[in-house]
């Protein structure tokens, strides 16, 4: 899948939506870095179109990564600008989960790690 | 108390620098606002049904049904503003900020609240004094329907409201309101175009499918252009309808050049003009119009596509090689040396390629890959060979160091049909196979098939390899692409090809035209020197050998790129006939 929009780039460079594809397979083969990079070729190609799939997957990036901070923004345009998408709620309930998580986490280590208890 | 809800327009307005008015002088302020709101603002919320909420001292919220009243109430206040302004003194003056929204309200014992309200505030806090900013919702609602231009602010953060809201604005041009001129995307570092919606001022909104076609067609022909950047289709329709300001198209999209145009019909026939605009100064780099008939529509469209997009591609290098020699020498970038090594050898003089070459061999030391650099500078040793060498290993050399460049080019960047082309033209004219140098070509081609260069070249290796008539049908296709470039090249290449087929009459009305527009290309003096004297006009032949020998001391070449020993033979008889060693 990957060679072929590669395949699909090289021929044609320009093709903004080629980036978003190739945005979402980086996403999927666990390179969200990559992905972000290619959404934002996509965004620069085509400033003023609909940018709700491409800020899910700026989001969805930055959800993988672990900066929950970073992605909850993100997503919340994509859901703004496309309320109808589905996959960016879940990924906005997930992140604000694993931040709720990370705060009990804080929490926890804060009251309770100073009792030697190892 | 009764809560309703209901979707409306929301109209904020304040005054700007309220306080300092008020310190300044209260009782003349107030009684200046008084005035204002009894015969400008009153009025023009009547005249278009809005709904005065409250009013908060500077400020006021009122509600409207429709999004375009609201938005021409907004304008109409502006401007009676900005008219009352021009004849106040700068300290006296009163100037609005006005922010739109439409949403949802809850509607509670007359006023109003919820997040459509809070918006509109935000949104008003966001204007300039004298200006409109509105959300993305208002702006779609009323584009084209309001002679407005709006220019996107992008997303933007307001304060207490969860979400970042997409604002516009539109400058009224009244009070004090000069809208920073900001660049809102950097451009890229290649030449960036869009090609705006073509109006259609036929009259006839059937036209409007044939228009959009056409561009689509145009955007997805230049997006073939490796070397340009091309904005998608779905941004740059989102003008269409719309009475845009091209520098503004150009900051909002982050493009340096615009392309536009209009669709008229009469009858049968429709006439197409489009321009090529420099959005950063307003200049007209390029305009032209075609006229075709309705009937083949669809052929109508590929027509002007193809030659929109084949004349765009030598006009943006122009333009490109302008700026980029204008630029300060510091800092140079390897696409600068690059630019600046095409407008040095665009004399085509032998010392200027070789200033062109060491040009090209800096921006190769700083990127090795850099697949144009790489070709552009193989085939300036193709144009070296033009002036012949008098030292035989110089001249081993320089083919050998042309064919190992065009090898390395088509190593590192063989997806883009400039470098094909120009490697094709390189293997072809240096001995290589030449079926693998016409494969290349028509690679580069079913890639770019507007390249106007792509199809001159083809036209050369055509020739090489023995097919004349495809041969000229490939320079006139070149031609007829990029028909203000230079022809002499193309022209030499038809008489060449009229040559071979001992068309002699039709070669030598190509040749000397030919000869006349680029006197200093030999490959023209040759093949007329060879053509008068197969005619038997012994006396022109060597008149033509004398100016050719002007040009370099070698008059018969050693080693010659036609393939077909037939056509090698009358060349090189026709020459020998020309100076005198043959009889």
């Amino acid at each position: 899948m990957m060679t072929l929009v590669e395949r699909a780039l090289a021929l044609n460079p320009n093709f903004a939506h080629g980036w978003l594809v190739s945005g979402i397979l980086r996403i999927w083969a666990g390179q969200p870095d990559i992905a972000t990079e290619h959404v934002h070729a996509s965004l620069r190609l085509s400033p003023r179109a609909q940018v709700g799939t491409q800020f899910g997957v700026i989001g969805l990036a930055h959800f993988v990564s672990r900066r929950f901070d970073e992605a909850v923004p993100q997503l919340l345009l994509a859901i703004q600008d496309d309320p109808s998408h589905p996959n960016a709620h879940r990924y906005l309930a997930a992140c604000y989960a694993h931040m709720v998580g990370s705060m009990k986490r804080e929490r926890w280590s804060r009251d309770c790690a100073p009792c030697p208890l190892s | 108390m009764s809560q309703t809800r209901r979707l409306a327009a929301i109209l904020a307005a304040d005054v700007a620098g309220y306080s300092r008015l008020i310190g300044a002088d209260e009782g003349g302020t107030l009684q200046a606002l008084k005035a204002i709101r009894a015969e400008l603002i009153d009025p023009t919320i009547a005249a278009h049904n809005g709904r005065l909420v409250k009013t908060t001292g500077d400020g006021l919220l009122v509600e409207f049904s429709s999004v375009v009243g609201a938005l021409r109430c907004a304008t109409e206040v502006q401007a009676g503003l900005a008219e009352r302004n021009a004849t106040t003194p700068t300290e006296k003056r009163i100037e609005f900020r006005i922010g739109i929204n439409v949403g949802d309200i809850v509607v509670e014992d007359g006023d109003i609240f919820g997040d459509g309200v809070n918006v509109a505030a935000r949104l008003e806090a966001l204007a300039e004094p004298g200006g409109i900013c509105m959300s993305a919702r208002v702006q779609e609602d009323a584009v084209g329907k309001l002679d407005r231009t709006f220019e996107d602010m992008g997303e933007q953060a307001l304060k207490n409201i969860a979400r970042p809201v997409r604002a516009y604005r539109i400058a009224t041009g009244g009070g004090s309101a000069t809208a920073p001129e900001t660049l809102v995307l950097p451009l890229p570092d290649k030449p960036s175009i869009a090609v705006l919606p073509f109006a259609n001022i036929s009259g006839d909104p059937e036209q409007d499918y044939f228009a959009d076609g056409m561009v689509e067609e145009i955007i997805t022909a230049l997006s073939r252009i490796r070397w340009v950047f091309v904005i998608a289709r779905n941004s740059s329709f989102t003008y269409k309808g719309q009475n845009v300001d091209v520098k503004q198209v150009g900051r909002e999209l982050g493009v340096r050049y615009v392309l536009e145009g209009s669709v008229r019909r009469a009858g049968g026939r429709v006439r197409i003009t489009a321009q090529l605009i420099d959005a950063l100064n307003g200049a007209h780099l390029w305009a032209d119009r075609f006229d075709g008939s309705l009937d083949e529509i669809f052929d109508l469209q590929d027509k002007v596509a193809h030659s929109i997009a084949g004349v765009i591609e030598p006009t943006l290098q122009a333009a490109e090689i302008r700026y980029s020699v204008e630029r300060p020498t510091k800092d140079l970038t390897a696409y600068d040396l690059y630019l600046r090594a095409r407008a040095v050898a665009s004399s085509y003089e032998r010392e200027h390629l070789t200033q062109a070459l060491d040009l090209l061999d800096q921006a190769i030391a700083r990127e090795p890959r850099y697949g144009s650099a790489l070709a552009l500078a193989a085939t300036y040793r193709v144009d070296l060979e033009n002036y012949d060498w008098a030292d035989h290993q110089a001249e081993e050399e320089n083919r050998r160091a042309a064919v190992d460049l065009a090898r390395e080019s088509l190593r590192v960047a063989a997806d883009d049909p400039g470098v094909l082309g120009r490697a094709a033209i390189v293997l072809g004219r240096f001995g290589e196979d030449i079926d693998a140098a016409l494969a290349l070509i028509d690679r580069a081609l079913v890639l770019n098939p507007s390249f106007a260069f792509g199809w001159y070249w083809s036209g050369w290796l055509r020739l090489f390899a023995g097919q004349a008539d495809l041969a000229i049908e490939h320079f006139e296709t070149s031609m007829r692409l990029n028909p203000r470039g230079q022809r002499g090249f193309h022209l030499s290449g038809i008489g060449c090809a009229h040559f071979v087929s001992h068309r002699f009459e039709d070669a030598l009305a190509a040749l000397r035209v030919a000869l006349e527009e680029v006197p200093s290309f030999t490959p023209t003096h040759r093949a007329l020197a060879a053509c008068y004297a197969h005619m038997g006009r012994l006396e022109e032949a060597r008149t033509t050998v004398k100016r050719l020998s002007a040009l370099t001391p070698v008059i018969v070449q050693t080693v010659n790129p036609f393939r077909d020993p037939e056509h090698v033979e009358l060349f090189v008889l026709g020459l020998r006939l020309a100076t005198g060693d043959a009889t």
